[in-house]
């Protein structure tokens, strides 16, 4: 018997494991024996419960990988803090594409920083970008046929083999995607405990650690939208699914904001909305700030359309419109009236 | 799947998919390991944690030669020796572990398996020749190294060695009427 001709071997390698004896390669070679066969296994595991059941606490407690997952992810510090020093990019010589889109992100964000290695000598290579926004929207094409905004206080990780033919963004916070569609590209997005797996499409990804819900409005095309435990739901465009972490149960809205993805677009629909909730719109996909000089402003209506003005034409419109005065200071751009 | 090169250049990089994807793989197999040097799961399951966690942060540091596989059970390994060095110091200091040792054992005695296989276990280790016994005993209940047996028992490591084998072969062999309850179990665990 197979068995019995490395039994020795084995017998040595089981009892210096469970003596706490075993050294690193000899813990792979036992489980990579373990492995090989369930016959093996259950040598193994008798030996298991022998050694549980005559020395102090060696019984087998399970291991919940998930939890501990969990746990650590909580602990793990993000790794490019926008005001450290730590800004590496490495651009590979070979590919002249991403040194220019790595130098023009690297002007315009300013604050965000960008870590990109690409290591030529490895032979199978693989594309690994992490983007970090704190207070800037990144606009970023990640490969010839993905395309990625990521909005503030977001992160996100790219990583693709060399083909570029396997993708996969993890996204912590919100990032609209748009992804040119091939048969050749796989793309699989994962949003806390959610799975987003794209079929040629524009979509949006909520999913800010400190909201209970992940969100994904799909602008075209459908994408399918699980968890590792609920085969979850297609959605599809113009509709957002939407995932309760405390429930675990996902829902299909057909209503949607049309500001929804105008951090990306700066594309602005307001209909009859007040001046407060139009400022706070603004807020959010401007860098620059807009504020009311006086409460008494908030109140006011307003139905416009802004297609990716910039600031100063907006408060300028929103002035004649309502008929209040707007200057620009330190803090911003300030709305006000005379009185 | 991504290759072992892949994987070692995307925690280089410090991209998260690559972490989590590597510590999915290996968590579950490396605290089985770090628990058979600590002998307590909760504290294996910190260590292996903090291992990944100074994997995490000092990601740009990482420079793999050998496989991704063997560099995780090398961390966890150096890991386990100097936390064991830590609680040798302790156990001198205080009598804390024999106590805390003491405490487990009675642990075992009350789960479910019970009186029967208990005292089989008993008179299976009674019945082994003296100084196997005692190898045994150093071991199970007092957790020492085969070193540290060897040195307080004028033997050699090889000895020590020979007879934990002699003595956990036995125990499969005499209590193997008690064993198909765990393929029982292990098979229940397998369908669900």
């Amino acid at each position: 018997m197979k068995l019995e001709s490395t039994n020795e071997h084995i017998e040595r390698l089981i009892v210096r494991y469970f003596s706490g004896e075993a050294l690193p390669e000899e813990a792979i070679e036992l489980e990579e024996w373990i492995d090989k066969s369930p016959a093996n296994k259950k040598y193994f595991e008798d030996f298991r419960f022998v050694s549980n059941h005559t020395g102090p606490a060696k019984r087998y407690v399970s291991v919940d990988t998930s939890k501990a997952w969990e746990n650590v992810s909580r602990q793990m510090k993000p790794l490019k803090k926008p005001d450290a020093e730590a800004v590496k990019v490495q651009f590979p010589v070979y590919r002249k594409r991403w040194f220019n889109i790595a130098a023009s992100i690297v002007i315009l964000i300013g604050l965000s920083v960008i870590f990109i290695l690409n290591n030529p000598k490895n032979e199978k290579l693989l594309t690994s970008v992490a983007l970090v926004s704190n207070d800037s929207i990144i606009h970023r094409e990640l490969s010839p046929t993905i395309k990625i905004s990521v909005n503030r206080k977001s992160n996100v990780a790219y990583l693709s083999d060399r083909a570029g033919k396997k993708n996969e963004i993890k996204i912590t916070g919100e990032a609209f995607i748009e992804v040119n569609h091939s048969i050749d590209t796989m793309l699989l997005v994962r949003a806390d405990e959610t799975f987003i797996r794209d079929i040629g499409t524009s979509f949006n990804v909520k999913a800010y650690p400190e909201n209970n819900i992940v969100e994904v409005f799909v602008e075209n095309g459908k994408v399918a939208f699980y968890t590792k435990e609920h085969k979850g739901i297609i959605v599809n465009a113009g509709e957002t699914g939407v995932y309760d972490k405390t429930s675990k149960i996902f829902n299909i809205v057909t209503y949607s904001d049309p500001n929804v993805i105008a951090y990306k677009t700066r594309n602005l629909v307001f209909r009859n909305s007040s001046l407060q909730e139009v400022v706070k719109i603004l807020n959010d996909v401007y860098p620059d700030k807009v504020i009311l000089d006086n409460q008494n402003l908030a109140d006011y209506k307003i139905s416009v359309t802004f297609n990716n003005e910039p600031l100063d034409s907006i408060t300028e419109i929103i002035g004649e419109t309502l008929g209040i005065q707007v200057r620009k200071d330190s803090t911003g751009f300030v709305l006000y009236d005379n009185e | 799947m991504f290759s072992d090169l892949e994987l070692i250049t995307g925690l280089h990089d410090g991209n998260e998919i690559v972490f989590e994807t590597v510590f999915k793989n290996y968590y579950e197999r490396l605290c089985n390991y770090a628990n058979t040097y600590i002998n307590n799961m909760i504290e294996a399951e910190e260590m292996v944690q903090g291992t990944f966690l100074i994997l995490w942060e000092k990601h740009e540091m990482i420079d793999i030669h050998t496989s991704l596989k063997s560099y995780l059970y090398r961390s966890v390994h150096n890991n386990c020796i100097n936390h064991v060095k830590h609680l040798q110091v302790r156990r001198n200091h205080y009598d804390e572990y024999l106590h805390y040792a003491d405490i487990e054992y009675e642990q075992v005695s009350n789960d479910l398996i019970g009186k029967e296989l208990e005292q089989k276990i008993n008179s299976v280790i009674e019945s082994l020749p003296p100084q196997c016994k005692a190898v045994f005993k150093l071991s199970r209940l007092e957790n020492l190294t085969y070193n540290e047996i060897a040195e307080k028992m004028g033997l050699s490591v090889k000895t020590i060695e020979n007879h934990m084998i002699k003595a956990l072969k036995t125990l499969r062999v005499e209590l193997k009427e008690y064993l198909p309850l765990l393929i029982w179990l292990l098979w229940f665990k397998n369908v669900n």
